[in-house]
């Protein structure tokens, strides 16, 4: 079943084009790839779907559970069913990790989702989620609590940027389990090799087409 | 006196027609003795703040720093003054100030985990006050 369509959508800052007639959709329970170079507006259309402010379509539609939430503002997507990780997390003074956590969803087990993206819960459960927190922690703190949300649609934008090489294979392991716990996802990200664990995969390049770099050849294309 | 310590804390929510003034001022007179004025202010409705934090860093390895962040909303007005008077070639003394109304990033990424705005705001304000 579909869960998010993105229809002919074409995006704009002023006289330039961010996004032009593009076209993808995500089926529920499955893993989509979004792959593109720097600047090919991948993360633009994470802040489209999440319904950013400041961020409308200048043309076509985004329909989520076959309803049109071109209009609709953020929180409304939200408590729909759709969430994001950010490329850079915001940190918060006086917020605790456990607070952040515990946002919308208390039934969850915290210290296992914790235990999950590898954190001790011991350590971490108390801890503020303020500059103290490296980016590398602040991104499993993100990714911990997509575990505890269980969204419909998780938008992951660059996961594994500020994640040191050594745990970019435990965190793909930690998308796989979002997945299995219900949740469909979007994951953006301009390092093809972390595209092996989708479903599918579309690719975002700037046109002309012949300018596509050699590494991308033979990926799939919806 | 060498190697002294000194932290200033306020946190302050301003409400209504509230006029919130605030000095302090720490000398750093001792050699290699350290500072921290660190100033949180929550304003709403027509609350005024104004706040006027000084720092003077007078002996060789001497660290200062000051950190105010306030956070407006409605038609509050703030205001913050720092003061940074350095008198030996060895002191160092920091300031960082941060007026405005609630972090748009901040408001979105709990937006994004199901908090309305609203919601959202107060978390973010009392979490700036707490």
């Amino acid at each position: 079943m579909l869960l998010l369509e993105v229809r002919h959508a074409a995006y704009e800052v002023g006289r330039k084009k961010i996004l032009d007639d593009l076209t993808m959709s995500i089926h529920e329970g499955e893993i989509h790839a979004l792959i593109g170079t720097n600047g090919t507006g991948k993360s633009t259309l994470a802040r489209l779907v999440m319904g950013s402010e400041g961020y409308t379509l200048s043309s076509g539609q985004i329909l989520f559970t076959g309803q049109d939430i071109g209009e609709w503002p953020m929180h409304k997507r939200a408590q729909s069913g759709i969430s994001m990780v950010w490329q850079e997390p915001a940190r918060f003074e006086g917020i605790s990790v456990r607070d952040y956590l515990s946002l919308g969803h208390s039934q969850a087990d915290l210290p296992d989702c914790l235990a999950q993206v590898g954190l001790d819960p011991g350590e971490y459960l108390d801890r503020l989620l303020d500059k103290t927190m490296s980016g590398g922690e602040r991104k499993r703190i993100e990714l911990a609590a997509m575990l505890a949300l269980r969204p419909k649609l998780c938008v992951l934008d660059e996961p594994v940027s500020g994640i040191d090489l050594v745990s970019v294979k435990s965190i793909l392991a930690v998308i796989r389990r979002i997945k299995q716990n219900g949740s469909s996802i979007l994951l953006i990200t301009h390092r093809e090799q972390f595209a092996g664990i989708d479903d599918r995969v579309s690719l975002l390049w700037i046109t002309p087409s012949s300018s596509l770099p050699p590494a991308f050849s033979g990926m799939r294309s919806t | 006196m060498d190697y002294a310590v000194v932290e200033l804390a306020t946190r302050v929510f301003g409400h209504e027609v509230d006029l919130i003034k605030i000095n302090e001022e720490v000398s750093l007179n001792g050699k290699f003795s350290r500072s921290m004025i660190k100033s949180r202010v929550a304003l709403e409705g027509e609350a005024r703040a104004e706040i006027v934090s000084a720092t003077v860093g007078c002996a060789e390895g001497a660290r200062g720093h000051m950190d105010c962040l306030e956070i407006i909303k409605d038609q509050a007005v703030g205001q913050s003054t720092p003061i940074v008077r350095v008198s030996h070639p060895l002191a160092k003394i920091t300031h960082e100030a941060a007026i405005g109304t609630v972090d748009k990033k901040q408001m979105e990424t709990l937006i994004a985990h199901g908090l309305s705005p609203e919601q959202a705001t107060d978390m973010i304000v009392l979490g700036v006050l707490r």
